[in-house]
């Protein structure tokens, strides 16, 4: 049963709604017919039955003088009255004994002449409801005195055929029925099925296709007509988005191929940018040592011109004191005026000239450091205090001190030309920016051993400091508050590469506006160990 | 059959009182299939009576036979009747074969009475049953005429089984 409902569900529409006008019509008609041919049967039965009884009655009543003048012709006369009812089979009178009330048959007719199917004693009906027969026993009664029975047997012939027919008819009816109802279906079956299958053959030429712009028929302002329109509404709303979803990817793939091309520019501005970067960190370099050429300059210029002046006023005296030899007028006290006068100017001349040599080998070295970049012992504060000098003649010119707090012992194995750049840089950043208006100031540099052996220096001034959002670009490469104004924006970025890159060290910066700056730089004091240790632990 | 196996001797006897019994019984089934007309003498009264003409024996065998015995809500009463007027209270006048009804003749045409006689004769002269022998069968005739003139019904049944029925 569950496999043959399975094989329905499986079946088309078409022969599924056959199947269901067809069933629920035979079914229904069916039990019409069951109930139709049950019925006639019951009420047919009923009637004859009843009709039975009363044929019965009304013979009891007739014979029951014929039983009491025991006139068996009468009765039989009256019997034979029966041959009319053409169904009745037999029909048997007794009469009851009125001493003993034993039945006895008295009369008998039997529409088999001859043939007796009176039974003789106790009158019994048969008990089986599948009887061919109706039987049916009626009392024959004078007064209230029982005489008597009638027993009448009748052939059910006439119910069963009149069934049959009424079976035929029902048949018949119910398969003229059908054929109208499989006409019916049919024609029904058309309505349904055919926006049906034409929805199916857009949906099956869609999944095909993808051809969004089919539109399904629409047959009749029905269920299906609805979801036809749902369907045709679901596709205009999918072409729309397929238009759109196209549009966008076209221009996302413009897009991505602009972004290409921008990526592109990107890259060769970026690699142009590095370019101009190296070689503005280059010139910075350059503009850092002409500085100190100017400083040199300055620095020499004193004891030079100290060293002019006195040569110029010994060759002053000297030429003074020829003249007045030649002309013999060269006293002895003119020539020891003119001695003593020489011996001060030589002396002038030494000192000066010495101090010049000393001047022009500290700024050698600085300015070697600072163009080269190899490694040498020197001492930390010596070093420091020869940059300060070679920026002596832009402090100079400010209202700004300088102090410097290392100890004099400290020995460091590095580059100094790195340390000269940084202190170079953070001095000249703190002249311009710290001290804008030539306001007096302090500037500090200290540094310490600490127990790892490196140095930490602590650069601070106390000058307008800066905000927090500019403190953190302040390594970015061309970063700068003063761009107008001559201002690369490389200085503290150069710092930051140096410390990390050629110390080998950290550095940060604390700084609260209107509150001065200051600048940790951490770094190793003798930059071979940190090698090593720095190659042994990427070994370890 | 019962006749053959009594003795010789008795043999008449015994048929003459089989007879009269058999009578008897007609006589007390016929009251079942009639009806009287309500009349001032058999109105309120609970029995049925039948009355015998002037013969004892007879009288003796019906009172036996069917005495007593119930009939359309009232009660057979066997009467012997020896003078004329002692006629007016019977529902049924029994005349016995060797009566004869001539010298009773008014007395039996009084309205209601039922009168049984012997013989085709008794009905034309006046009876309404008269009981005949047929195939050693005892029947019966009915003028129904006269029944119908004195006020008496008599059920079709009745009438159906009588040998003859005048009218």
């Amino acid at each position: 049963m569950a496999m043959r409902l399975l094989n329905i569900s499986n079946l088309p529409i078409r022969y599924k709604m056959i199947v269901a006008i067809l069933g629920t019509s035979l079914f229904v008609l069916l039990i019409n017919a069951v109930v139709y041919l049950a019925l006639g049967w019951g009420t047919t039965k009923t009637r004859i039955e009843h009709e039975l009884k009363v044929t019965s009655q009304i013979y009891a009543e007739n014979v029951s003088a014929a039983l009491s003048f025991n006139d068996e012709q009468a009765a039989n006369t009256l019997l034979a009255s029966l041959k009319v009812i053409t169904e009745l089979e037999l029909a048997c009178v007794y009469k009851v004994d009125a001493g003993t009330q034993e039945a006895d048959l008295f009369a008998q007719y039997s529409v088999n002449a001859g043939n007796s199917g009176c039974k003789s004693g106790n009158l019994l009906l048969s008990d089986s409801e599948m009887s061919q027969h109706l039987e049916v026993i009626s009392p024959v009664k004078v007064g209230n005195d029982l005489i008597g029975y009638v027993y009448f047997r009748r052939t059910i012939d006439d119910l069963v055929a009149s069934t049959k027919l009424s079976a035929t008819t029902v048949l018949l009816t119910l398969l003229i029925s059908i054929a109208v109802a499989y006409s019916l279906a049919s024609f029904f079956r058309r309505l349904i099925e055919r926006p049906i299958g034409s929805l199916l053959a857009v949906t099956q030429k869609l999944s095909n296709d993808a051809d969004f712009t089919t539109r399904v028929e629409k047959f009749a302002d029905d269920e299906i007509g609805s979801l036809i329109d749902s369907f045709n509404n679901m596709l205009a709303q999918i072409q729309e988005r397929d238009t759109q979803l196209r549009a966008t990817r076209r221009e996302l793939e413009l897009r991505v191929s602009e972004v290409e091309s921008s990526n592109n520019i990107l890259n060769e501005t970026l690699v142009r940018l590095k370019k101009t970067q190296e070689q503005l960190v280059h010139q910075e370099k350059m503009a850092s040592l002409g500085a100190l050429v100017a400083g040199v300059a300055h620095e020499i210029n004193t004891p030079i011109g100290v060293g002019v002046t006195a040569s110029s006023t010994l060759h002053g005296a000297t030429e003074e004191t020829l003249g007045l030899y030649e002309n013999g007028k060269l006293t002895d006290s003119g020539l020891r005026k003119y001695m003593s006068t020489a011996m001060q100017s030589a002396n002038i001349l030494l000192t000066n000239l010495n101090r010049a040599a000393n001047l022009i080998h500290s700024f050698k070295q600085v300015a070697v450091d600072q163009s080269s970049s190899e490694t040498r012992q020197f001492n930390l504060r010596e070093y420091i205090d020869e940059v300060l000098l070679s920026l002596r003649p832009r402090i100079k010119k400010t209202q700004v001190a300088v102090t410097v707090d290392v100890d004099s012992s400290i020995s460091v194995h590095s580059y100094p030309g790195a340390i000269s750049q940084i202190l170079t840089n953070l001095v000249i950043n703190s002249l311009i920016h710290a001290f804008p208006n030539g306001e007096a100031g302090e500037i500090l540099v200290a540094c310490e051993l600490l127990e790892n052996d490196e140095i930490r220096m602590h650069y601070t001034d106390n000058g307008v400091g800066m905000s927090d959002k500019n403190l953190q670009k302040i390594f970015d490469p061309f970063f700068t508050t003063r761009r107008g104004a001559g201002g690369s924006g490389l200085g503290m970025h150069i710092v930051y590469n140096l410390v990390n890159q050629q110390l080998g060290g950290s550095i940060a910066i604390e700084s609260t506006e209107g509150q001065g700056i200051d600048v940790v730089i951490t770094f190793p004091s003798n930059i071979r160990h940190q090698r090593i240790a720095q190659s042994a632990g990427v070994v370890t | 059959m019962l006749a053959a196996l009594v003795l010789p001797m008795s043999v008449q006897a015994e048929k003459a009182q089989l007879e009269l019994r058999v009578k008897s019984a007609f006589i007390y089934n016929f009251t079942k299939y009639i009806t009287w007309q309500e009349t001032p003498v058999n109105a309120g009264t609970e029995f049925l009576r039948i009355c015998v003409v002037r013969d004892r024996e007879v009288f003796d065998l019906m009172r036996e036979t069917i005495a007593m015995k119930p009939s359309q809500g009232r009660v057979v009463d066997v009467v012997l009747l020896r003078e004329r007027n002692e006629i007016s209270d019977c529902h049924v006048a029994y005349v016995p074969e060797a009566r004869s009804m001539q010298d009773w003749r008014r007395e039996m045409q009084v309205a209601g009475l039922v009168t049984i006689g012997e013989g085709s004769r008794f009905v034309d002269d006046g009876g309404v049953f008269g009981f005949v022998i047929v195939d050693d069968k005892i029947r019966f005739e009915i003028n129904l005429e006269l029944a119908e003139s004195k006020g008496i019904k008599i059920s079709s049944k009745l009438l159906s089984l009588a040998k003859r029925v005048v009218y």
